[in-house]
């Protein structure tokens, strides 16, 4: 059970929390004009990253905020410094 | 090798004796003891059957490394536990065990032949070898190797006990509380440190229990452990589990550990758990764990009556047990050397192949008049020795 | 049902630990700091800005449970001069502010042995110096959400949705069970 940094709480049991997939992944702003391969992409492809990798949380258990988070995917640490609201 | 109880020593309560039975035959033993200690105590040589061939099984070791020696627990119909260590279970009036994999009975297993037909069944063989012919899978091989395999058989009600579950949080969990883990709960606890040290076995101490003449800072071994433990208990940020064993490390020092409450108890509370799963959040882990023996590997090592140096010495310190009247140690390593002297002073022990040539061992080992044989008659896959002493 | 349940536990003798179930005028207020401070003055003391901590002021305490999100809570029976209050106080602002006194149990936990009844289910540190007096957080026990909050030493008051109380009220009583034996 990982120990997660909520920006607003502080370090708390990943119990409390869930799990919102990888950060920074823009919709379309247009999706009306927005060809098959790009809404394909917005939909399913994501990064499968060997290392630090970006990715929301939300501390549902808690103060049921959304936050990105900096996690490394071979050692599960956090960058405790980064999580950023 | 045929076991019996020394008239001294050991750390079981010899004014407290315990009945229990074995395969529906009582035997006694003292509070103190596990099933292995005594049963071995009463020259019990053969705890089960292997798995697969149904060769005889005897005890390998002392501890939770025995693989060879699982046994049944029952209370009732329903609190029926196979598979457990013979070396783990703490005896209580009234306990029932049994043997497992055998049929008719532990000495005449009919099952046994498989071990004539051994050169067939090679160690990767699988029991889907018998599928054909096709229709005789079901009919035939299927409803005689099911019963044949197999350790043993659950309990077909539903578990009528109740199981407790925890979270913690500490600054210093030991695990382990043999000399390494008292030492470190001993120090981390004088900083403040909350601390909690979990040992598998009921009494801490560890190694310490099987070393009744090793001093620690000039302490005899047992002083000191009980120095420890009192000042360990004035201690309220010192929480110490008993049987409880460190069963997994998870992200971020999580460590899960299982806290055996009633089995050890003749008659435990209606209410009572009877075991507890911890979730410990710990600053710092110290896996004081001590070492296991590592067996030898040669033909035949399975038998009865082949067993780590390391388990014999436990017999015999913490259970004043001896484990033969006719001991050959095979040394491989200072445990050997230091259990041959043990048990040599315990009766006569010959002979003794040294594998290793250390020259304070040879000293002690002429100054106790040991026999020591030269590994002539060894299998070629013993290790040969290196630079070994003559015949004393 | 949940209530009676709870009322069973507090007749055994050993559960003087149990406190009968807390009915209670309750808020859930949502805003931004603008609101918050308007509805401070509004319900009588200033809303706890500080995360996980509660402000009281004689029978009445904001909880913080989210950066906007804050638990009121009263005596029973307070829901409708409360609510006209708010909304005096609260004119202008954007906020949301619903009644959930029927929607939870409260369950209070006294005692020295309250810290151990909890940390059998929660995973947070209960320990003075983590969970010191004043915090409130949401949390869980067992499978439940709840939301814990420390009026003082050797108090915990639970906040618990009315479906799951009688779950977290039979579980506090299996773990009572365990220091029966
Ligand atoms: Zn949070």
């Amino acid at each position: 059970m990982l120990i997660i940094n909520c920006p607003y709480c502080g370090p708390r049991p990943e119990l409390e929390f869930s799990y919102a997939g990888q950060a920074h992944v823009a919709r379309p702003a247009d999706p009306s004009a927005t060809g098959d391969d790009e809404w394909t992409a917005y939909l399913y492809l994501r990064t499968n990253t060997r290392g630090v990798h970006a990715e929301r949380w939300r501390h549902a258990r808690g103060c049921a905020r959304f936050f990105n988070a900096l996690r490394d995917t071979t050692t599960d640490r956090f960058r405790r410094d980064l999580s950023e609201r | 090798m045929t076991g019996q109880r020394t008239t001294r020593g050991g750390r079981i309560d010899r004014t407290r004796p315990v009945s229990f039975t074995f395969d529906g035959r009582g035997y006694q033993g003292f509070a103190g003891d596990t099933l292995a200690s005594a049963l071995l105590a009463h020259g019990v040589r053969l705890f089960g059957r292997s798995f697969k061939y149904h060769r005889p099984r005897g005890l390998l070791a002392a501890g939770t490394e025995e693989p060879n020696a699982l046994v049944t627990v029952s209370r009732d119909a329903a609190r029926r536990t196979p598979n457990v260590q013979a070396t783990q279970v703490e005896i209580y009036e009234g306990l029932v065990a049994e043997s497992q994999n055998r049929w008719p009975g532990l000495g005449f297993d009919l099952n046994a032949v498989n071990s004539f037909l051994s050169p067939l069944l090679t160690s990767g063989f699988y029991y889907k070898t018998f599928m054909w012919p096709r229709f005789a899978w079901h009919r035939w091989y299927e409803p005689v190797i099911r019963a044949a395999a197999g350790p043993a058989h659950a309990p077909r009600l539903p578990d009528p006990d109740r199981y407790a579950q925890r979270f913690a949080h500490c600054d210093v969990l030991v695990i382990g509380a043999g000399p390494a883990g008292l030492a470190a709960a001993l120090a981390a606890a004088a900083t403040g440190a909350r601390v909690i040290l979990c040992d598998e076995q009921a009494e801490p101490g560890g190694s310490l229990l099987d070393e009744p003449a090793g001093t620690i800072n000039e302490r005899p071994a047992a002083l000191w452990i009980d120095e420890a433990l009192v000042k360990l208990g004035a201690q309220p940020n010192v929480t110490l589990l008993r049987r409880t064993t460190a069963f997994g490390y998870f992200p971020h020092n999580m460590v899960g550990l299982v806290e055996c409450l009633t089995d050890h108890l003749a008659t435990p509370a209606a209410a009572a758990p009877r075991e507890r799963i911890w979730q410990v959040r710990a600053r710092e882990v110290v896996l004081a764990t001590g070492a296991i023996e590592r067996p030898l590997v040669f033909p035949g090592n399975d038998r009865p009556g082949v067993m780590l140096a390391s388990a014999a010495r436990s017999y015999l310190h913490r259970f004043g047990v001896r484990v033969g009247s006719r001991i050959a140690v095979l040394a491989g390593c200072d445990e050997a050397y230091a259990a041959a002297l043990d048990l040599h002073e315990a009766g006569p022990v010959s002979p003794s192949w040294p594998t290793s040539a250390m020259r304070r061992w040879a000293r002690a080992r002429r100054r106790h008049g040991l026999l020591v044989c030269r590994s002539l008659n060894a299998p070629p896959c013993w290790p040969r020795p290196v630079g070994g002493e003559s015949a004393a | 049902m949940a209530d009676a349940t709870i009322r069973r536990i507090v007749g055994l003798p050993t559960a003087a630990w149990l406190e009968s179930p807390l009915p209670a005028t309750r808020f859930i207020l949502r805003g931004a700091p603008g609101a918050r401070a308007a509805a401070g003055e509004g319900f009588g003391l200033s809303l706890p800005e500080t995360a996980c901590r509660a402000a009281t002021d004689g029978n009445r305490a904001a909880l913080w449970l989210g950066p906007d999100e804050q638990l009121l809570l009263a005596p029973d029976g307070e829901v409708e001069p409360i609510a006209a209050s708010l909304a005096r106080a609260l004119q202008g602002h954007a906020y949301s502010l619903v009644d959930v006194s029927h929607r939870q149990v409260g369950i209070g936990i006294h005692g020295p042995r309250a810290e151990w009844l909890l940390e059998s289910q929660c995973p947070l540190p209960l320990n003075l110096r983590d969970f010191p007096v004043g915090m409130c957080t949401r949390t869980v026990f067992g499978k439940a959400e709840i939301v814990v909050w420390r009026p003082a030493e050797q108090v915990f008051r639970l906040e618990v949705w009315r479906s799951f109380a009688t779950y977290v009220a039979e579980l506090l009583r299996e773990v009572d069970r365990e220091s029966i034996a």
